[in-house]
This record gives C-alpha cells, structure tokens and sequence, in this order.
C-alpha cells in the first residue's frame, strides 16, 4: 500500500493537510455534520449514495449544493474507483430460500422497486442494472440540487471505473486501521502514507492466519 | 510437635480399636466437609475459567478453511501455531501492550499512593465524620464501569460538556479527547472508581494492626507523619503489594472505557488495548483463530506477570527481615 501512484495521492493530501487547506474531521462525525448544516463545509467526496445521505442530514443545503465529477490526475486517461455498495444475501438457515432469492431479484431489478425506493426521499443508490439507469433519472427529485441531472452525471462516471479496481479481502478493517492513522496524521502525529503503511502492516497478520498466502513488494 | 508425638507414643497404653474408628470416622466426616466446601468453588473453577481457557486453546490450533471463492460451508482445519506467529507478528496487538505499560506508569503509583494516604489520614482520626468520609470516597466503585464511563465521556466530550464550557469561559481551552490527553483521562476514570475501593482495603489492614506499637512509637517520641511513614506502612506492606497486583491485573484487563472511548474520538483505536484486538479480531474481523490466540497470550503474561510480582514482593520480604 506504498507503491508509487499510492505515494502521489498521499503526498498531495498531506501537503492540503499541512497547509490548512482541508478540514480535518471524522466522517459523520457530529462535527462533520454540524459543519455541513451551518455551511462551513463546502464540499466533499463520497460516492454516488451520498447525493441522498446529504438530501435528508442537511435540508437546509436545497438549492446550494451541486455534483461535480472527480478531478482527474491525467484528464487524458481518466480512471475512477468505487466507494460504497451494497450486497444482498440469503442465510443458510433461511426458511424461504428460493422466495427471498426471488424478492432480491426483484428488488435490484425491477423499476417498480427502483421506484419505491426513490421515492423514500433518501436514497440515491446507482443501480446494479444498467437499463434502470433511465428510470432512476426519470423518477428521482432532484431538486435538492437545481434539478441537475445527478444520474447522468453517475452514468458517466460510472464508466470510467477501472476493471481493474479491488478491494482487499479484509478490508472494513483495513480501511479502520487507515482511518485511525488518519486520525492522528491530523492530530499532528505521523503523516497519511505512514497511516497507509499501518494498514497494510496491521492487515497482513490477519490474513496471515487465515491461511491466505500473502506477498508483499 | 515432634516431643508431643513421643509423649503420645510413649504415653500409657496403645490406642484402642474403638478409638482407632473414632479417628477413622471422624478423618471421613474431614473429607466429606472439605469435599462439600470445596465443591462450589471447583465447579466455578472448571465452569468459568478451566473449560473456556481450553476452549480458546483449542479454537487458537485451528481454523475455518473455505474452498475457492468462500461459497458452501468452511471446514475446521488444524493449523497449530500459525494464529500465534500471526498475533506476535502484528504491530497492533504488541501496541497494546505499550498502551498498557504506560497506563500502569501512571495508574498504579496515583493510586497506591493516593489510597495509602487517604486510609493513613482516616485512621490517624485527623479526619472528622470519618464513617461518612469513609462511605462518600467508595460510592463510586459501587458505580458499574460501563455507566462510570459514559459520565465520564459527557463530561469529556466537547459541545456537550459543562465542564469544557466552563473552562472555555476562563479562557482554557482543553481536549480531553486528544492524542497526549486521552490515557490521561482514561486513568482519571479508573481512579475515580478505583481510589475508594484501594482505601478500603488499606483502611482495614491500619485497623487491623497491634496498637501497642503504634502506642511505643508514640512513647519513642514519633510524630503522627513518622508514625504512619516508618511504622504503620512497612507493617501493611503485604496489602499495598496485594493492591499494586490487582491494579496490574485490571490495567493488563482494560476494556471498558476505551471500548466507550473508542466512538467518541479516532485517537483510541478499536485495537487500543489487549482485550479491545481480542474483541476486534473475534467479533469485527470474524477470525476466533486469532482471537483465541491472542487471548492464549494475555493469559500466560497476567500469569507470568503476577507471579512475578509475588515472587519479588516474597523476595523483598525475606530480605527485609
């Protein structure tokens, strides 16, 4: 979790940390939303569901807050990764196997349920079925943001998700053990690729265990 | 004892067989009474300690294996001291004890010294409405540590604390919850609920003590201070080595508040102490391998650690006479 382009983010984010020129706070955190609803946070990164989290935790914010696509490193090779998602499961000790399989089916593919679901006012999931795409654009109010078309822009940046792109196997903790390196990176202690390292350093012994064969370069 | 056993042997005449019985029966009831007394004590034993200890040795020896993409159920597979390297090759575990050692630096002198004065002072009877001095100062150890704690964070949390608020009105402005001050407070909690319970044990050694040497130190011309320094602390020094073993102990044990902590600010990690990775590995990253592992671990240094202490207490005492 070191290489290179790794390397080049991190120093970016540290220099805007260094310099003052970021807001340094948890997540979700009451601060973070307090700054949000008085206005002091003026924008931030999330993936595609954040548009409706922001919509419901902030009304205030109707008609000030807009979506902008992700800046690029090489505007010439743009490439995005994905933040958030959500799976569904059945348990093996379900009662009703085939007939939860088949509410799942229905949930992630049919518009009615696409429909249902935008209209709770707080979701702006991007569909796992691309011919849903149209209906989300269709069906969500998006007048929280001037009536942009926040789905269009999602089917772009959709597209240019790397194939590529994976997540580590245990990555929830992964990504707390970054996050708290992160914590003291911006309490004054340690710096972003060091929390990225701690990531990596506290990752391995896990997966380690677990039997999966690890290297590291 | 050896000239009573002669007496007895070359006493009259030989026991009698009725009294050979006697003793007989009377050795059966022994055991029957021992037996009955004991019997509560070894179930616990076995019920809470013995069988969990070799069930986490066990889960540590093994673990779940999936095939290719982890689709169908995991089977159970040996893989011996695979979690143990794993855990002792991992920063975030061996952290914790740094955490621990540093907590105990600070924790155990505060309150070993704190609680021998507070009992010194109580039963020089320098102290008036003693009873009730007595009772204010244990009050907070019958608070459970989980409500402890979450008073504790109000009043540590900015935005909602009066304390912060009022300090911020002087002028001075504090984080408790910042990366040099939150062990600090994280003692404060612990010597909240710990000071009273400490004194009382130390309160009851004083009482305890013979009062005619307390009486010839006062002829010998010793002040109060000297009498409580050089005559009534070496006599209880059996107590302050038992308190300094628990407050090791319970510091090696340190959960619940920086479990508490841990939601309020990203400077106590979910990893922040021993028993907070053991909870982490098991309960957030589903690995019980690791979990009981790590736990096999913290096991055998409280035991290691304890009988240290003992040992050198034990020591000190030998030589000390």
């Amino acid at each position: 979790m070191d290489d290179a382009p790794t390397r080049k983010v991190a120093a970016y984010w540290q220099r805007l940390v260094d310099q003052d020129l970021v807001r340094v706070e948890p997540v979700d955190s009451q601060q973070w939303r307090a700054h949000l609803q008085n206005g002091e946070t003026v924008g931030y990164m999330a993936g595609a569901w954040a548009a409706g989290s922001l919509m419901n935790s902030t009304p205030g914010g109707k008609g000030k807050w807009a979506i902008a696509p992700l800046p690029q490193w090489d505007p010439a090779k743009p490439s995005l990764g994905t933040q958030g998602g959500s799976t569904f499961a059945v348990t093996k000790d379900s009662r009703h196997p085939e007939e939860a399989l088949e509410f799942i089916i229905w949930m992630v593919t049919s518009p009615d349920a696409l429909r249902a679901k935008l209209s709770s006012g707080i979701s702006s999931a991007y569909p796992a079925v691309p011919a849903l795409v149209p209906v989300a654009r269709k069906e969500m109010d998006t007048s929280y943001y001037s009536g942009q078309d926040i789905f269009g822009l999602f089917q772009q940046s959709a597209r240019l998700i790397s194939p590529r792109w994976q997540w580590g196997p245990r990555m929830t903790s992964t990504i707390t053990s970054v996050e708290d390196g992160f914590a003291k990176a911006g309490a004054g202690s340690g710096s972003i690729i060091g929390a990225l390292r701690q990531g990596e350093r506290r990752t391995l012994p896990d997966l380690k265990s677990l039997g999966l064969s690890v290297t590291t370069n | 004892m050896s000239t009573v056993l002669s007496e007895e042997r070359t006493g009259t005449k030989p026991p009698a067989a009725s009294a050979v019985r006697a003793r007989r029966a009377g050795r059966r009831q022994q055991l029957l009474a021992c037996v009955t007394l004991l019997a509560p004590f070894t179930a616990l034993l076995v019920a809470v300690f013995l069988i969990p200890v070799g069930y986490s040795v066990y889960l540590s020896l093994f673990s779940q294996d999936h095939e290719g993409l982890g689709f169908g159920g995991g089977t159970t597979v040996f893989t011996g001291l695979r979690s143990y390297l794993a855990v002792l090759d991992d920063p975030s575990f061996r952290s914790g004890f740094g955490v621990i050692a540093l907590y105990c630096v600070i924790f155990v002198p505060v309150v070993v010294l704190g609680a021998l004065a507070l009992a010194l002072l109580l039963d020089s009877g320098l102290v008036r409405l003693r009873r009730t001095a007595q009772m204010m100062l244990y009050l907070p150890h019958a608070v459970p540590g989980i409500i402890a704690a979450v008073i504790w964070l109000y009043l540590y949390t900015p935005g909602l604390s009066p304390v912060i608020k009022l300090f911020a009105e002087a002028d001075i402005h504090i984080d408790f919850l910042g990366l040099h001050t939150v062990l600090p407070a994280i003692v404060n909690i612990a010597l909240w609920s710990g000071l009273g319970y400490n004194m009382v044990i130390f309160y009851a050694a004083l009482q305890a003590l013979p009062r005619e040497v307390i009486e010839a130190a006062r002829i010998d011309g010793a002040g109060g201070l000297r009498t409580a320094l050089f005559v009534k602390v070496p006599i209880i020094r059996g107590s302050v080595v038992m308190v300094c073993m628990f407050a090791l102990i319970g510091a090696l044990q340190l959960f619940t508040e920086p479990t508490l902590m841990n939601q309020a600010t990203p400077m106590v990690n979910s990893r922040y102490t021993p028993n907070m990775y053991i909870y982490d590995a098991a309960f957030r990253r589903n690995n019980y391998g690791l979990a009981s592992a790590a736990s096999v671990i913290l096991l055998v240094v409280t035991c290691a650690l304890s009988f240290a202490v003992t040992r050198w207490a034990g020591r000190r005492e030998r030589s000390a006479r």
